[in-house]
């Protein structure tokens, strides 16, 4: 069973989240922003993380620059998820280390469909 | 303008109470924004239980054309939320550069070569809001809630 870490200071996407993963047989771990979830991911080796990117104490971006410092986290795929579309912020998320991006509000299907492409590439297996 | 060195009291006057009022009214709306972001949070706190005794009654998951489009709808609070979050920072900056020009207005033995001054404020207060369309990026990049773009690096 994989295990996903969701990020977002937002209680409703959490949940939302929660029940769209669970419900498709993956584990959940829930941060409400990026500090907390590098607490939880220096205790936790988390398949995929989720992650928004407006988010008091720490930011999606910089939540990506950090834990791709801890050497656990080197290929852990990390998707945004967030209502930031700019062309500017992706490319820096990308340089950051991101391995995609997509556009709230999203499709629970959709959103399946990419963590299982994702999931299924050899850098994250 | 009395001469081309210094504004009239009258003048003066006129643009305190100018000022005053548009202070009045940024307030107001940044207030009025602050009530609209509790009444979607609340929207969304009642909203949320419903969700989750649905999500209880499930045995095996479901995901249906109609649960797909709650999910969307059901984001509405995040992504309006940060919307409105923007709009208040940007009304409180106003409000910090209307208060400025309410003390530099006020007619009084401190309003000394008032025109430079203003002039010097105005400057200011231009430059403080062209900062902020700079250090604020818009957080939302549509008007609606259809489902959005998904990419891989």
């Amino acid at each position: 069973m994989k295990t996903i870490l969701t990020v977002d200071d937002s209680p409703s996407m959490r949940q939302m989240l929660a029940y769209v993963l669970t419900s498709n047989g993956y584990t959940v771990i829930e941060a409400e922003d990026g500090e907390q979830a590098l607490e939880l991911a220096k205790t936790n080796l988390a398949d995929l993380v989720l992650t928004d990117q407006n988010m008091p104490r720490l930011d999606g971006i910089g939540l990506i620059k950090a834990l791709r410092s801890l050497p656990g986290y080197k290929t852990v795929p990390i998707m945004m998820l967030t209502t930031e579309s700019s062309q500017a912020l992706k490319q820096q998320g990308r340089e950051a280390g991101a391995t995609g991006w997509m556009v709230k509000p999203f499709d629970p299907e959709k959103l399946l469909e990419m963590l299982k492409r994702v999931l299924a590439q050899p850098s994250a297996q | 303008m009395s001469d081309r060195g210094n504004p009239s009291y009258a003048t003066l006057l006129a643009l305190h109470e100018l000022v005053t009022r548009v202070s009045s009214q940024v307030d107001s709306a940044h207030r009025e924004i602050g009530e609209t972001r509790a009444i979607l949070k609340d929207a969304i706190d009642r909203l949320m239980p419903a969700f989750t005794a649905m999500r209880a009654q499930d045995t095996v998951p479901v995901m249906n054309p109609s649960r797909r489009e709650a999910f969307s709808a059901l984001q509405f609070q995040d992504i309006s939320d940060q919307l409105l979050a923007h709009a208040q920072l940007r009304l409180a900056l106003l409000t910090q550069e209307v208060d400025v020009m309410l003390v530099a207005l006020e007619p009084g033995p401190a309003q000394v070569n008032g025109t430079v001054r203003l002039a010097e404020l105005v400057e200011q207060a231009i430059d403080n809001l062209a900062d902020l369309d700079v250090s604020l990026q818009k957080p939302v990049g549509k008007a609606h809630l259809g489902t959005g773009d998904m990419e891989l690096f």
